[in-house]
């Protein structure tokens, strides 16, 4: 591990839960998912979603990742002259595809042709570097539900390479239908509620959200933020597991990070579980959990009942939020999490306790076989 | 960064689509043992392209070997055909199709024929994609982080029944493209070496790597990537006026990884010297990849 310390200098977050870090641990403490529907395209009847409720649909992404892009360099005080020197970050697995999916409906239901719909990966981190006069590089990273995992590692990398002094690292997921149907022809949508790890668990509910984050090696100028810094992190790929990696893959990815973090499983305070609630996901990484802290697991939480899963931009929403529960010395409980799965033997919080400094480890796995587990360390 | 980095092999595969698709499966068969049934025409390509690449190696891969996949669009075509499907047919979903449209499930499927689990990305960085790939897998291998690197770009032609407008041909994209490259530090008899990957707000800064004589006398060439205005190709020539030009613009006029496949070419083509190519994305920033391809010995005389 480098010497130098990467902080988080900044941060601004837009969810289910609201704008805002206090918006978030507000409804991570009441453990109430804020879950709305949506209807489904195919068929009658709805989708359980949890829509981040600012008004902006699918064609005003841009202007919800602008928002929350403008809180996290009003967070950290940047200058301008700061701003065009960063590098961008974004991770995400379905683009702008919701800003596609109404101009395609606009153009069926009009009288343009409906085949022209541009594409590019990089749309995203364009636009953000032009809207803030942003001159660094840009780097997007489409991993599935590790993709802004991917992007916190490799802007940790750069800025430890002295390639850059500060990085804005974004994961940003929005409403598609090409997404929640996909999920549901999959067969990975929950019928009830979300039950992390629960022996009852069925499935995911999907969500949208953005978090960004701006990293460098200074203390935050903002006061408010808890002291949040980038310990170490690992990546790998089960090339066995194209919709869930087996437990010992998903072990080694979080020893991994451990050992680049030189940190040990004692040292660990609390676990932010990926807890997707799919039977196979929790499974393994219950199980993968088990086999890195043997009898010693330190309490693990999921966010994901209240935020909904916001798939590639979920690394760096649930870092955030773990911050902002940190930061109130809040390890908020589980929801829908009632009954053990004796065959996981992995049991998030039940109810939510008191936390203090010290290592978090976050996971985040993915389709495609894709696993990162982060190490940071937060105090508050 | 530790530079330079060793280049084992490369391979470049480039098919302009015709009114027929490709038979991919047929030449994906030719180069991968196993191959992986379900699969959609942009992980075709990525295979094709890069088992051709490891090939050309001749050795199994180390299972930390990374995957830096870059794309600019990464699996446009399935994402647009799933839209159709839900948004206007007003059917379900394909589930094969909705898994194969993650851009990062061509790196999976190289994962699982190569047998690697180590790092895998999918990365873009629009008109820098394959630039963006090579430079995070340099960073990692510099570092070691991982132990060898198979780092490629891919983009596929686009099919005018579902995304071009009557009135634009798009005949530019109607190319599929997979160019690969690996990156091995211990490979003893390198096809070239990289000596930096560089990205800079202005054309002037990025030449300013090229060091006068940094060749020794080995023959220097520029090859003149896209996305620069006239008046910076203008300046590169002056700038580099006693350099040779390498141009692969004939096989691959326009194209968003057109990065990858010309050094990819520069290599293939075997010729001592230094390249420089230098890429733009028509508002100032350039990206530079300087390599050395390195005078080959004659091989040994057989025994008689």
């Amino acid at each position: 591990m480098s010497e130098l310390p990467i902080r988080v200098q900044g941060l601004g977050i837009a969810t289910s839960l609201g704008r805002g870090l206090s918006a978030q641990v507000a409804g991570l403490r009441q453990a109430r998912p804020a879950v709305s529907t949506v209807p489904r395209c195919v068929g009658p009847g709805t989708f359980p979603f949890h829509a981040v409720g600012d008004g902006n649909d699918g064609s005003g992404l841009y202007r919800r990742i602008e928002q929350v892009v403008a809180d996290a360099i009003a967070d950290a005080g940047l200058s301008q002259a700061e701003v065009a020197q960063l590098g961008i970050f974004v991770g995400t697995t379905s683009l702008d595809l919701g800003d596609r999916e109404v101009e395609f409906v606009r153009r069926i239901e009009g009288s343009d042709d409906p085949r022209y719909i541009k594409w590019g990966m990089g749309l995203i981190a364009s636009r953000i570097a032009a809207a803030f006069g942003i001159l660094g590089p840009h780097f997007t990273f489409s991993t599935a539900c590790s993709s802004s995992g991917n992007a916190l590692i490799y802007a940790a990398r750069l800025l430890r390479a002295g390639r850059l002094s500060r990085a804005l690292v974004v994961g940003t997921e929005h409403l598609n239908f090409v997404s929640l149907h996909g999920f549901d022809s999959m067969m990975l949508l929950s019928k009830t509620v979300m039950r992390p790890f629960d022996e009852r668990r069925d499935g995911v509910e999907l969500g949208e959200g953005t978090a960004a984050v701006v990293l460098g090696p200074q203390e935050a100028r903002n006061g408010n933020l808890p002291s949040t810094c980038f310990m170490g992190a690992a990546s790998n790929i089960d090339p066995q597991g194209i919709t869930c990696s087996s437990p010992e893959r998903t072990a080694e990815v979080i020893v991994a990070a451990l050992k680049d973090a030189g940190a040990s499983p004692a040292e660990i305070v609390a676990v932010k579980a990926h807890g997707v609630g799919t039977p196979a996901g929790d499974r393994s990484e219950g199980l993968g959990l088990l086999q890195v802290f043997a009898g010693n697991l330190p309490p693990v939480v999921s966010f994901k009942p209240s935020l909904g899963h916001t798939l590639g931009a979920c690394a760096v929403v649930e870092m955030a939020c773990l911050m902002g529960c940190v930061q109130e010395r809040l390890l908020p409980a589980t929801p829908g999490f009632e009954q053990a799965d004796p065959a996981i033997g992995c049991e998030p919080l039940r109810a939510a306790c008191d936390v203090d400094a010290g290592l978090f480890l976050l996971n985040n796995f993915g389709f495609g076989g894709n696993n990162t587990a982060l190490v940071f360390s937060i105090e508050p | 960064m530790t530079l330079p980095l060793r280049i084992e092999s490369v391979a470049a595969f480039l098919e302009a689509l015709q009114d027929q698709p490709p038979d991919y499966a047929r030449i994906l068969g030719a180069v991968c043992r196993h191959v992986p049934r379900r699969i959609n025409r942009f992980i075709q390509i990525n295979l094709i392209g890069a088992h051709q690449c490891v090939n050309a190696a001749g050795h199994a891969l180390a299972p930390d070997c990374g995957v830096y996949l870059g794309t600019a669009a990464g699996n446009s075509e399935d994402t647009m055909r799933l839209m159709r499907q839900v948004l206007q047919d007003r059917e379900t979903a394909n589930p094969v199709m909705f898994i194969n449209s993650s851009a990062n499930v061509a790196g999976y499927y190289l994962a699982q024929t190569l047998n690697l689990s180590g790092r895998n990305l999918a990365v873009s960085s629009s008109d820098f994609s394959f630039e963006a790939a090579l430079d995070l897998a340099c960073l990692d291998v510099a570092d070691a982080t991982v132990s060898m690197a198979l780092v490629g770009a891919a983009d596929q032609g686009l099919d005018p029944r579902w995304t071009r407008a009557p009135d634009d041909p798009g005949a530019l994209d109607k190319m599929d493209v997979s160019a690969w490259m690996l990156v091995n530090p211990a490979c003893p008899r390198p096809l070239a070496v990289i000596n930096w990957v560089c990205r800079a707000n202005t054309l002037a800064e990025v030449a300013s790597w090229a060091m006068p004589g940094a060749a020794g006398d080995s023959p220097r060439y520029l090859a003149v990537g896209r996305g620069l205005t006239p008046e910076e190709r203008r300046a590169l020539a002056e700038r580099f006026s006693d350099w040779r030009a390498f141009s692969y613009a004939d096989e691959l006029p326009d194209f968003e990884v057109q990065s990858a496949y010309g050094i990819v070419r520069f290599i293939e083509a075997g010729k001592p010297g230094q390249l420089l190519h230098i890429a733009g994305n028509g508002r100032g920033a350039c990206y530079g990849v300087c390599l050395t391809v390195p005078e080959r010995a004659a091989p040994p005389a057989p025994a008689l």
